[in-house]
């Protein structure tokens, strides 16, 4: 399938807005919280994922003064995301159903996320197929790489607190700070490739 | 180019219509085809380590997933291209356009306007005249580089190996073998 590398999945939804709406969009959108706080964090194995407001794709080439001055008629949104794609809709009506909601009621025929069903269906209706979809970690999920970037941090700290150890003290600093049943949930997490 | 986030986000998100000449299309579906099964082309691409994700897909009806009575065909095809990198877009582009001529050629070369990826100038205005801001961005490790990304992964397969080859080593031998793990991973540190 072209919109899977590895463990991670591209979705891709192109969504017509109601017209007049696009106003009320932009402020539903600029009204998000932002990095952590922001509805998508709470979407389980999310890596990346965005919200586009989209010109009407009519032109040939690009306008001389940019896109943004040309007006919203489509909202795109797309994600990077670990695990099947019904499940990651299905998180999306669970996780964060009001900012779904208040942000897709602007666009034509949307149904809500009140029937997960009827939620699906629209999503897959207005799906781009993926033609090509590449991952720098095609091996990697979410779970994996914070964990990694975790560790990296953690290695670094205690390699500088080590220098000037002897031996005894240094295995004993090393069993404290990487104790051996962290090893083992860091095995299952991350397997060696 | 940008989009409103944290400002200890590092990535940053472009996105990308173009629209595609008419007969190139023939071209181009099947050449994209190729490259999903073709590891060399993403790997060429994915060499920048600028790059967390890359995807592109040609759109020519809305909505796109809908059935042929529901759907509306548009004028032309467009080619819809995403991706998320690092650094400033000026040095993202030239190294794209640098390391990845052919691809940038064989893929964009069908659409309008396209102005060949070197001189790298006319490409970034290019783009920049036609990359669509987010309006709302997230990013689970925004303070991480693909780089970075990428090292951790390495630390975490050589902090694991390690933990299971020596951890239970008499205390020299167990120091000697730390001194080695971190030579073997300086670079990732």
């Amino acid at each position: 399938m072209s919109n899977v590398c590895g463990t991670a999945h591209a979705l891709s939804i192109l969504s017509p807005i109601a017209d007049g709406r696009a106003p009320a969009l932009r402020g539903a959108l600029e009204g998000l919280g932002q990095g952590g706080a922001s509805p998508l964090a709470r979407l389980p194995g999310t890596h990346l994922a965005r919200w586009v407001l989209i010109p009407e794709l009519d032109f040939e080439d690009f306008a001389p003064e940019g896109e943004e001055h040309r007006p919203p008629v489509y909202l795109l949104f797309t994600s990077t995301f670990d695990g099947a794609d019904d499940e990651h809709l299905a998180a999306i009506c669970a996780k964060l159903p009001q900012e779904a909601d208040a942000v897709w009621s602007h666009c034509r025929g949307y149904p809500g996320t009140e029937d997960p069903a009827r939620f699906a269906d629209y999503m897959r209706r207005h799906r781009i197929r993926t033609n090509l979809f590449a991952s720098a970690y095609a091996d990697a999920d979410l779970a994996e790489i914070l964990e990694a970037l975790r560790l990296r941090r953690r290695l670094i700290r205690f390699a500088v607190s080590v220098e000037g150890l002897d031996p005894e003290a240094l295995r004993s600093a090393f069993r404290r700070e990487f104790p051996r049943d962290e090893a083992q949930r860091g095995a299952e997490l991350a397997p060696a490739r | 180019m940008s989009a409103r986030g944290d400002s200890g986000d590092r990535t940053t998100p472009l996105t990308l219509f173009t629209a595609i000449r008419p007969r190139w299309i023939l071209w181009l579906r099947p050449l994209l085809r190729l490259a999903t099964w073709l590891p060399g082309p993403r790997w060429t691409l994915l060499r920048l380590k600028l790059i967390h994700y890359a995807r592109w897909a040609i759109v020519s009806h809305v909505p796109p997933g809908a059935s042929r009575g529901e759907r509306r065909r548009l004028p032309r095809s467009y080619l819809f291209f995403e991706s998320n990198f690092n650094g400033t877009p000026a040095s993202y582009i030239e190294a794209f356009s640098y390391v990845f001529p052919k691809g940038m050629r064989a893929i964009w070369g069908s659409s309008h306007g396209f102005p060949g990826p070197i001189p790298s100038e006319g490409l970034r205005a290019w783009i920049q005249r036609g990359a669509l801001p987010a309006s709302h961005h997230y990013c689970a490790y925004p303070e991480a580089t693909t780089r970075e990304v990428l090292a951790a992964l390495e630390v975490a397969r050589g902090l694991e190996a390690f933990r299971r080859a020596a951890e239970d080593l008499p205390a020299e031998e167990f120091a000697a073998a730390y001194v080695r793990l971190i030579e073997d991973l300086q670079l990732s540190l």
